[in-house]
């Protein structure tokens, strides 16, 4: 019984001796193993003190910083997280070109109404606008040819009868 | 609600049709669906999808500017006029003269895609010229 007692003080003290060893793993070091499990991520940077990660710089999308909080959680020894790093603003797209009114995409409305009696377009002051009574299915061919010509907002007032 | 919320389901018919290009952009309250098809059908289901929100197609705040393009020059495409012959004009423009005419339902002949409006087109009996695209199915 006294033996076993023994081992068990033992084995404790071993795993003692194993945290403290542990706790051993230098900020230096620490940081050190951090920045390398952040390498897939340039332009942030990691810093361990008193065993926790401050994490900065920025990142390209979200996934990325979580992913990369992730893996600082993983170095053994680190025991948080700070997360004071940055997103990159998603990249805007190109504006949608838009075209002026003018005599070339007049003609262009003229030319997709010729076979649609009844509907009329024209420039008032700079908007294109369109009247007249139609059937809905004509109505669907005046803007599947107007909104291809990309004007911007213009007034569609044609009544589908 | 958004304008990509109110067309939800144009936006999504635009995704699954298979459109190359596909741009969806909200910019100045119109939102702008952008993208070529490859065939007249995958260019109708977005269409359609606005049809079943906006039965009149008099909506202004979205545009769709989906064309069939990319076509092969002898692609076979079929006439689709209401009811009368589709002309074959000289020139791409409706003052142009008129140097053939195909009648509805029947299969001509891409020779080019000159612009969005205007194809070059050739009938069975040779006859060749541009022809408004609206009435050609690809």
């Amino acid at each position: 019984m006294k033996k076993t007692l023994k081992i068990a003080a033992l084995a404790l003290m071993v795993s003692m001796t194993a945290v403290s060893c542990k706790k051993k793993v230098s900020d230096a070091e620490l940081t050190t193993q951090a920045t390398t499990a952040i390498t897939a991520y340039p332009g942030t940077s990691v810093e361990v003190k008193e065993g926790e990660a401050h994490l900065s710089g920025t990142f390209a999308t979200e996934a990325d910083k979580q992913a990369a909080i992730d893996a600082l959680k993983k170095v053994q020894g680190i025991k948080d997280v700070h997360d004071m790093a940055t997103v990159a603003p998603a990249p805007t797209a190109a504006p949608v070109e838009v075209n002026m009114v003018d005599a070339a995409v007049l003609q262009k409305v003229n030319d997709a109404l010729k076979d649609i009696p009844g509907v009329k377009a024209e420039d008032m002051n700079g908007t294109l606008t369109l009247t007249g009574t139609t059937t809905a299915a004509n109505a669907r061919k005046v803007k599947e040819s107007v909104d291809a010509l990309k004007v911007g907002k213009y007034d569609n007032k044609i009544t589908v009868k | 609600m958004s304008l990509q919320d109110k067309y939800a389901s144009v936006v999504s018919a635009a995704q699954s049709a298979g459109l190359s290009d596909l741009s969806v952009q909200e910019q100045d309250s119109v939102l702008y669906i952008t993208g070529k098809a490859s065939s007249s059908a995958s260019k109708d289901t977005v269409w359609n999808a606005l049809g079943t929100i906006d039965p009149s197609y008099t909506a202004t705040d979205i545009n769709i500017d989906v064309q069939v393009s990319g076509l092969a020059a002898g692609a076979s495409l079929t006439v689709a006029t209401d009811e009368s012959n589709l002309n074959i004009r000289q020139e791409p423009s409706t003052e142009a003269a008129v140097v053939g005419k195909a009648a509805k339902g029947e299969v001509v002949t891409l020779v080019e895609q000159s612009s969005d409006d205007w194809w070059k087109i050739k009938t069975k009996d040779g006859e060749e010229g541009y022809a408004y695209s609206r009435y050609l199915k690809a």
